[in-house]
């Protein structure tokens, strides 16, 4: 039987152009129609460093990346070693090296077993046979697996064409020739079954869950972005540099994450939608005005693209280890909402949706996406605009205004039934209104007294109470109805809960995964229906305090709590589906003993 | 053109009707007089005026100022008055602020504020020690000044907010004496007109924590700007700027200077983004489509 996907690992040197191989393989696989998830894995420096790729292509819409390696290609094995445990062969896994690498026998960083399966390939021979060059080295080893994975050539003979067109036809066949002759040397490798053939024949598209983010601020009716460059966010904000001044937007670079908040609070409060975006330590910098805009209720979508902490921790790496910072992050009873998306493509959607969310309940929203979304390029269907929903804020009429009689009369802080209060932007007449961080009363007027406090503190909390429910298509359930095994995560551990439990179920088993990408305010209603009939509940993530199981005991039912078992472990790498199983598989047999 | 009758505001159209908290006899009062009188010389539109601040006696100020009036948080007022500035460029912002506010807390967003030249006003009311939390030892404090923070005297050297408004690129300056209410109206009035960011050095004394003299000695150093001072001169703002404010309190429009402002820069980024297209959500999407 053919399979559906196929994973590919290759790490190198700066120079050897790891990186546009898989860029290059992704782009031509997805022209064809193929899935594909590429996730680049970089070393401290800052530009040529070592780096590796592990790209997965499919027939199929991908969940999660493939767990085992069909492929491994080492430029040479010293840059191989430092992400090993990134790249780890199995049996499986097809081993090329570049026949140029001199490491001793003893030193190559692989199992026995694995050694004596290495193939070694003129990888810089041919290239500079063929091209003229050393640094085709990449052709050379796109052309190995196109032979070796039996990949369509002639969609990557015209993408070289279009790249090295400028350089005229000899530099573009010299570079055919290297992929051709690299495909004729590696297809003895061949293997049964190693072959992928799209079923889907439209063209798809490659692009990262950064510039998703972007893209979803845009579409949702974003206007301002103020950020200060931190990793892994910073493609957010050069994103929408490049695209929000095409429709009329603004980007500004703030001189700190503390004005970058500021101005896009500021924006929001005159009327224009806003975000800002960084990632964890650039986050515990805002907090303090993620206060402001909770109490005096503006809008205002605040992206953290978590990497690993505390502090500058791996700033390249992945960690879901913000979720309590988000959730209870600034001081005060903050009212605001989270939410986090759970792969590339959700980056669209749920981005989109923390803006309607934003506008329509007047608060601060934390989107809590993270470097293994945010760098990773996934080959996916092109988003389809038109099923993006647009909220917009409620604001007085102008037959509100009008009877408005006295200077700052405008009643900003309305008790109205379901809490939302209308919202006069300046430039309305009538609307003018004290807005401040003091505790106010529902003309925001200062108030020290204390009853004034637990009305607007309820009011701002009670407008809440409602998000769950008309967001409830943000948490997700898959598998079976009357499941006794229960997976439970949020963020980028859903592709792999998911597909953990296809693999359970293909067992025998009864599971369900659920999914939450609304994670404040808790949906207790449906997350405890959910649970119900379960008997045991793994929770999975990344991060090795359980902020996730820890924060779930907090919003539970004693009898569900009961049910939770705590996994997780903390980041730098996203989880495997052989992590999920193992854990649960492992608390099976302890339950039945 | 039509004849339209333009509205014309009087001081009372900008006045609140929230009591000051600060103690009688504070050199606040001046200020906030100064604002409404500028506004109604200017004749700003009260719905289409935003009054910014932070924390601090003199952050009170937006609640006394019956236009869209934001109170924000310590040292921020800057970064949102940015904010405001450029989602509505029509919008007059008028920011009013402290020296610890400014100065201590918040002086990264001056110096760029500044260097960026946004048109908004910006008053510093400067009276050299930290009044809300009761009588702490301020960036602008004068040397040896032995406050609840400084028992042994202030060992530190005072900031110089004239210099630091010139350096960093301020294209308006002026310093007035709270106390006179007529000139400190006139130079914010004359702040708000100019297009960019104009800095208003405001010498406001605090009566409680620096003592009731603290106006009388304040009026010994007054100086008028000398003769033949010229604010377009970088040399002549230079040399005012250079005075040490516990010999000789020099007011007036010390400089003034015309760029291009920071809502002008990004109106010309959407301009020159605009010819390259016309766009659509779509040709978003399909950007991302390998070709």
């Amino acid at each position: 039987m053919p399979r559906k996907d196929l994973t590919v690992g290759i790490a190198g040197a700066g120079g050897d152009g790891v990186i546009s191989a898989g860029e290059l393989l992704l782009g031509v696989a997805a022209r064809q129609g193929l899935y594909g998830m590429l996730f680049k894995s970089f070393g401290p420096q800052i530009r040529g460093g070592e780096s590796t790729i592990r790209l997965t292509l499919s027939t199929e819409p991908l969940l999660a990346q493939g767990d085992e390696l069909d492929v491994l290609i080492a430029f040479n094995w010293k840059d191989y070693a430092s992400f090993r445990t990134e790249l780890e062969p199995c049996e499986r896994t097809v081993i090329f090296v570049d026949e140029e690498d001199k490491t001793p026998e003893n030193e190559i960083p692989l199992p026995e077993n694995l050694k004596a399966g290495v193939v070694r390939v003129p990888f810089e021979k041919i290239a500079v046979e063929k091209a003229g060059t050393a640094l085709a080295k990449n052709i050379v080893a796109v052309g190995a697996l196109t032979g070796l994975l039996g990949l369509p050539r002639d969609g990557f003979a015209k993408a070289i064409a279009r790249r090295f067109g400028k350089k005229g036809p000899k530099v573009v066949e010299a570079n055919i020739a290297a992929l051709d002759a690299a495909a004729a040397t590696a297809s003895q490798y061949r293997r049964e079954g190693v072959s992928l053939t799209p079923r889907n024949t439209e063209p798809l598209m490659v692009i990262t869950g950064n510039d998703a983010t972007g893209m979803g601020a845009l579409v949702a009716g974003c206007r301002f972005i103020a950020s200060y460059p931190i990793t892994p966010q910073t493609e957010v904000m050069e994103y929408l540099n490049r695209e929000l001044p095409k429709f009329g937007g603004t980007m500004v670079q703030g001189e700190d994450e503390l004005a970058s908040i500021g101005m896009a609070l500021g924006a929001s409060y005159a009327g224009v939608k806003s975000i800002t975006a960084s990632s964890g330590p650039g986050i515990s910098l805002k907090l303090e005005t993620v206060g402001l805009a909770s109490i005096a209720e503006i809008p205002l979508v605040i992206l953290n693209v978590q990497r690993v902490g505390p502090s500058t921790g791996i700033p390249t790496k992945t960690e879901q280890a913000d979720l309590m910072q988000g959730i209870y992050g600034t001081h005060g009873d903050a009212s605001k909402v989270v939410v986090g998306p759970t792969d590339v493509e959700d980056c669209f959607w749920v981005t989109a949706e923390a803006f309607n969310i934003a506008e329509e309940y007047q608060t601060p929203v934390v989107v809590l996406s993270d470097q293994y979304m945010g760098h990773r390029a996934d080959a996916i269907r092109p988003f389809d605009i038109t099923k993006v929903r647009v909220v917009d804020r409620k604001k007085p009429s102008e037959a509100d205004l009008a009877k408005v009689t006295r200077r700052h009369g405008f009643e900003r802080y309305a008790y109205t039934e379901d809490g939302i209060s209308p919202m006069s932007v300046p430039g309305m007449r009538g609307g003018s209104y004290l807005c401040s961080g003091l505790e106010h009363d529902s003309f925001g007027a200062p108030v020290s007294g204390v009853g004034g406090h637990v009305k607007m503190t309820e009011k701002r909390w009670g407008k809440l109470s409602s998000v769950p429910e008309r967001y409830d298509h943000l948490t997700i359930v898959a598998g079976d109805a009357d499941a006794e095994v229960g997976v439970v995560a949020w963020g980028q551990c859903k592709g792999v809960a998911i597909e953990a439990v296809e693999q359970l179920r293909a067992s025998g088993l009864k599971a369900k995964a659920i999914v939450l990408r609304l994670l404040s305010p808790f949906p207790a209603a449906r997350v405890e229906r959910e649970l119900e009939r379960l008997k045991t509940v793994h929770v999975v993530e990344v991060s090795g305090s359980a902020q996730f199981y820890t924060y779930l005991r907090s919003q539970l039912r004693a009898d569900l709590v009961a049910k939770l078992v705590r996994h997780g472990r903390a980041g730098a790498a996203p989880l495997s589906v052989h992590e999920v199983l193992a854990w649960v598989r492992g608390t099976d047999r302890a339950a039945a003993s | 053109m039509a004849n339209k009758a333009v509205a014309r505001f009087t001081v009372k159209d900008y006045k609140s009707d929230l009591k000051p908290v600060w103690c009688p006899g504070c050199g606040d009062f001046g200020v906030v007089a100064g604002i409404y009188q500028a506004l109604a010389k200017v004749n700003a539109d009260p719905d289409n005026t935003v009054v910014v601040s932070g924390i601090g006696c003199s952050s009170r100020m937006p609640g006394y100022v019956a236009t869209y009036s934001f109170n924000t948080i310590h040292g921020r007022s800057l970064a949102v008055a940015t904010g405001v500035k450029l989602a509505n460029p029509e919008l007059t912002v008028v920011v009013a602020s402290g020296d610890g506010d400014g100065f201590a807390i918040g002086t990264s967003h001056f110096v760029h504020s500044a260097r960026r030249n946004v048109d908004v006003t910006y008053l510093c009311m400067d009276n050299g020690i930290y009044g809300l939390t009761k009588g702490q030892v301020s960036p602008t404090s004068p040397h040896d000044l032995v406050t609840k923070t400084s028992a042994y005297g202030n060992l530190e050297e005072p900031m110089n907010p004239v210099l630091l408004a010139l350096s960093s690129g301020a294209t308006f300056i002026a310093r007035a004496f709270s106390g006179d209410v007529k000139m400190t109206s006139d130079l914010i009035a004359e702040g708000i007109r100019h297009r960019g960011f104009s800095f208003l050095h405001l010498v406001t004394p605090c009566v409680t924590y620096r003592g009731r003299e603290q106006f009388d000695i304040v009026r010994g150093r007054l100086r008028s700007l000398p003769e033949g001072h010229d604010p377009a001169s970088r040399d002549d703002a230079r040399r005012i700027a250079f005075e040490d404010v516990e010999q000789v309190i020099t007011v007036g429009l010390i400089y003034k200077a015309v760029r291009p402002t920071l809502e002008d820069g990004h109106a010309e980024a959407r301009r020159r983004a605009a010819a390259t297209g016309p766009f659509s959500y779509s040709d978003l999407v399909r950007s991302f489509i390998p070709d």
